[in-house]
């Protein structure tokens, strides 16, 4: 699991791997020796893939994976007062 | 007598929003020397990444439930941070893109650290809106930009400037007046339709933009027109850009006092 995260992340720092044709993607996989069936995953540029690959979840929302969250509300002017209402 | 600072401590920082792309040297060191992290991220490859940076990574997304406001949600997530910074611990906080962009719990906490005498401070990610800067080929500069969170201008009496562009942030879930749902649907955009019909025809072409978070995604980029929104896909981490529908509007009175300001400075001068 942890070649194939230093392999995303290696392709995040690197200006040739960022936008690399199917072919350098493959011989960088193989060289780094990630498993066949990972190399699908990334090939196939599908994050849910990949995910249910590694086993990884995001549970934010409960939502399908590779969801985002949401982290804001509209109008946020009555927090503290929903803050003490939770409190009391 | 020197009243003395409690230990514990915390910092906010961002990740950006592409996995290995963004996240700052800085940032990245101060994930790596705390005691704790807590995880606000966008896909489950991310938390790994971020797992591979410390040993005590938690995750704040279980306190995300359907059906439980946001708002209880947020609170729990302040007071899970706290309470680790209350027991003296070094804390960080790592969140998607910018900590401080359309998120309240990282304002929040430092806020409440602050305030109770604790070291906080917020160092800073590249967010969704400066990937969709680069990626639209948008200058913000030229027209001027106006960022709403989507449902704010449905609850509110809000202003809109159409020779601006206007960005909309959590569109997916615009209109959730219970803040319990993660998604509302094309009912609730033909009522966000309605508000920006004000200002823009139903031809007007608007933009659904979604950024790669991972390095072997494109980002979306997909053009629709107005009218067609409330019948479009859009999930959670889209934002939607309406590029400006009018021209600027020259100010000529203004120009003409500038002018005589510049005459009167020449008159000076001379
Ligand atoms: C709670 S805000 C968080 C924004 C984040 N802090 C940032 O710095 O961009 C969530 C909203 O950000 C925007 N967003 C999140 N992920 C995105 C992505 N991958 N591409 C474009 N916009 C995104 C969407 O408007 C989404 O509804």
């Amino acid at each position: 699991m942890s070649n194939i995260i230093n392999f995303l992340e290696m392709i995040g720092q690197n200006a040739n791997l960022r936008n690399a044709s199917r072919s350098d993607m493959l011989a960088t996989m193989t060289a780094m020796q990630i498993a066949p069936e990972l190399q699908e995953a990334l090939l196939s540029k599908n994050p849910q893939q990949l995910e249910t690959a590694l086993g990884a979840s995001n549970v934010c929302c409960m939502m399908l994976p590779a969801t985002v969250c949401c982290m804001m509300l509209p109008g946020m002017n009555d927090d503290t007062a929903f803050h003490q209402e939770l409190c009391a | 007598m020197n009243a003395e600072r409690p230990t514990g401590s915390l910092v906010n920082v961002g990740l950006g929003m592409t996995l290995g792309s963004h996240i700052s040297p800085l940032s990245r060191s101060h994930i790596e020397q705390a005691d704790v992290v807590f995880a606000n991220l966008s896909d489950g490859i991310v938390e790994l990444w971020l797992q591979q940076m410390n040993a005590d990574v938690r995750s704040l997304q279980p306190l995300y439930q359907e059906g439980k406001s946001r708002m209880q949600t947020y609170w729990q997530m302040v007071e899970t941070i706290m309470a680790e910074v209350r027991a003296g611990k070094r804390v960080c906080g790592a969140f998607y893109g910018h900590p401080g962009v359309f998120a309240w719990a990282p304002h929040k906490t430092i806020e409440m650290a602050r305030s109770e005498g604790f070291e906080a401070h917020m160092e800073p990610g590249i967010s969704a809106e400066d990937c969709l800067y680069a990626d639209l080929g948008i200058d913000p500069g030229n027209f001027g930009c106006q960022h709403f969170e989507a449902s704010q201008l449905l609850f509110y009496q809000r202003r809109i400037d159409p020779t601006a562009y206007l960005i909309l942030w959590q569109v997916g879930l615009v209109g959730d007046q219970s803040l319990t749902r993660f998604s509302t649907g094309p009912a609730y955009r033909e009522l966000l339709v309605e508000v920006l019909a004000r200002e823009y025809p139903l031809t007007h072409e608007v933009i659904i933009y979604r950024c790669a978070t991972l390095p072997i995604q494109q980002p979306r980029m997909e053009r629709i027109t107005l009218g067609d929104l409330p019948k479009a896909d859009i999930g959670m981490p889209d934002t939607v850009v309406v590029p400006p529908v009018r021209a600027l509007q020259p100010d000529t009175v203004m120009r003409a006092r500038l002018a005589e300001l510049d005459l009167a400075a020449a008159n000076d001068a001379g």
